[in-house]
């Protein structure tokens, strides 16, 4: 019996129309440009290429940063850099009054604890930059897949708005950009700017932020 | 033997994205996979051995499928804001609900298959590979991939036509398409 010809055949044309998120054709496109230019290593030196995707994405947005004029003007997509860098220095502890937050906070504005047992992301350090004026303090989460994303807040005013992709849920605009390849999702809380930033999906980023309205 | 060219993998990733929602059976899952999919692939030179480039890419997305529930089972169960609520899943499925409904519907009943049903229907039927190519992408035989989508298809037939409705059964209990999918000891006549 020839099954190919004989068996029922459901309905599947309507899947033909589903077409992946503008936001992951983007990041594929620029996972193919970066390896495609990428010259040939050794094996040696290309399992240090792997094993450092950190610094592969800090790398790529400092360049993002250079080719954009020099300027100092603080941008989001400047900012959203430091959240590709090292720490310099330890993890806040949970905050023991209220255990959503870390005890770690800029101008009233606390990070948020996504701890192990929660969601998942542990606190992996901080580190403190400024940037036109502004000071960025970056916290920085990694769960248990060795992923690695990074939340800053900006403090003084807002930033300008970044643009890209704007989602709006419960009153809060969330903009979703791709900066050289690495997802950002930026917004406001209590007037102050926002960024989470990483090598993860772009729907983790904005699930992870939305938790924070 | 050819070497892959990383140029040409930008037009896979809308169907290994209809793949990877069928595997997993959420759009969001999906893009994860999609994303480790390539940049495993992307991480270092890759050679053909004879197949074609989609079914190497259907074969890499299928071990990260498997590798990543692995992982996911060790790890604790999360809850956080049910992005569907945020962000639909393709946001220009806004513009035609019945369409995006309708696929969702034959994704759910895809990912509700038997794991060796799934993946072999969806190496045919939604990525579009032959059997043969299939076989090679899933590593087993011709024929246990033409009888895997031979009988996924008839239980993804049966759950999205659905069972006629009894007379005497309240409709609650006919469900939809996932739930009659997971009884597995249905017998299904062949059409």
């Amino acid at each position: 019996m020839n099954e190919q010809q004989t068996d029922p055949l459901p309905d599947f044309a309507v899947l033909s129309q589903v077409r992946a998120p503008a936001s992951l054709h983007a990041s594929i496109e620029h996972l193919i440009d970066a390896h495609g230019a990428a010259p040939r290593r050794s094996p040696r030196r290309r399992l240090r290429f792997v094993a450092a995707p950190a610094l592969l994405i800090a790398g790529a947005l400092a360049l993002v940063l250079a080719l954009s004029g020099g300027s100092t003007a603080p941008t989001v997509p400047r900012a959203a850099a430091f959240a590709t860098r090292p720490a310099t220095s330890a993890s806040p502890a949970e905050n023991p009054r209220d255990h959503d937050e870390l005890l770690s906070s800029v101008d009233g504005v606390a990070y948020p604890y996504w701890g192990e047992q929660r969601l998942g992301w542990r606190t992996a350090g901080v580190r403190t930059d400024t940037l036109g004026g502004h000071m960025v303090t970056t916290v920085f989460y990694a769960n248990s897949r060795a992923q690695r994303i990074g939340y800053s807040i900006v403090s003084g005013s807002p930033l300008p708005a970044p643009g890209g992709r704007v989602w709006n849920w419960s009153g809060v605009r969330y903009h979703l950009l791709n900066v050289a390849g690495t997802p950002v999702v930026a917004w406001e809380r209590q007037g102050h700017t926002c960024i989470l930033a990483g090598a993860v999906s772009a729907h983790t980023l904005l699930r992870l932020a939305a938790r924070e309205t | 033997m050819s070497r892959l060219d990383p140029q040409s993998l930008a037009q896979h990733v809308d169907r290994l994205y209809r793949a990877a929602w069928a595997l997993s059976g959420s759009p969001h899952d999906a893009e994860d996979l999609v994303q480790e999919t390539f940049a495993r692939v992307l991480a270092r030179p890759r050679m053909l051995h004879g197949q074609d480039e989609l079914a190497y890419l259907t074969r890499v997305l299928r071990n990260t499928f498997l590798t990543q529930r692995r992982t996911a089972s060790r790890r604790p169960v999360i809850s956080a804001t049910p992005l569907e609520e945020l962000e639909p899943a393709d946001p220009r499925a806004q513009d035609r609900p019945e369409q995006a409904l309708a696929s969702q519907e034959v994704f759910d009943v895809i990912a509700s298959l038997p794991e060796n049903y799934r993946l072999a229907l969806v190496a045919v039927d939604v990525v579009g590979l032959s059997y043969r190519e299939a076989a090679s992408a899933l590593k087993t035989r011709e024929a246990t991939i033409a009888t895997r989508v031979f009988r996924a298809r008839e239980q993804a037939a049966r759950a999205l036509k659905g069972p006629p409705p009894s007379a005497g059964a309240p409709q609650s209990l006919i469900g939809t398409g996932r739930s009659r999918l997971r009884g597995e000891s249905v017998q299904v006549k062949a059409p």
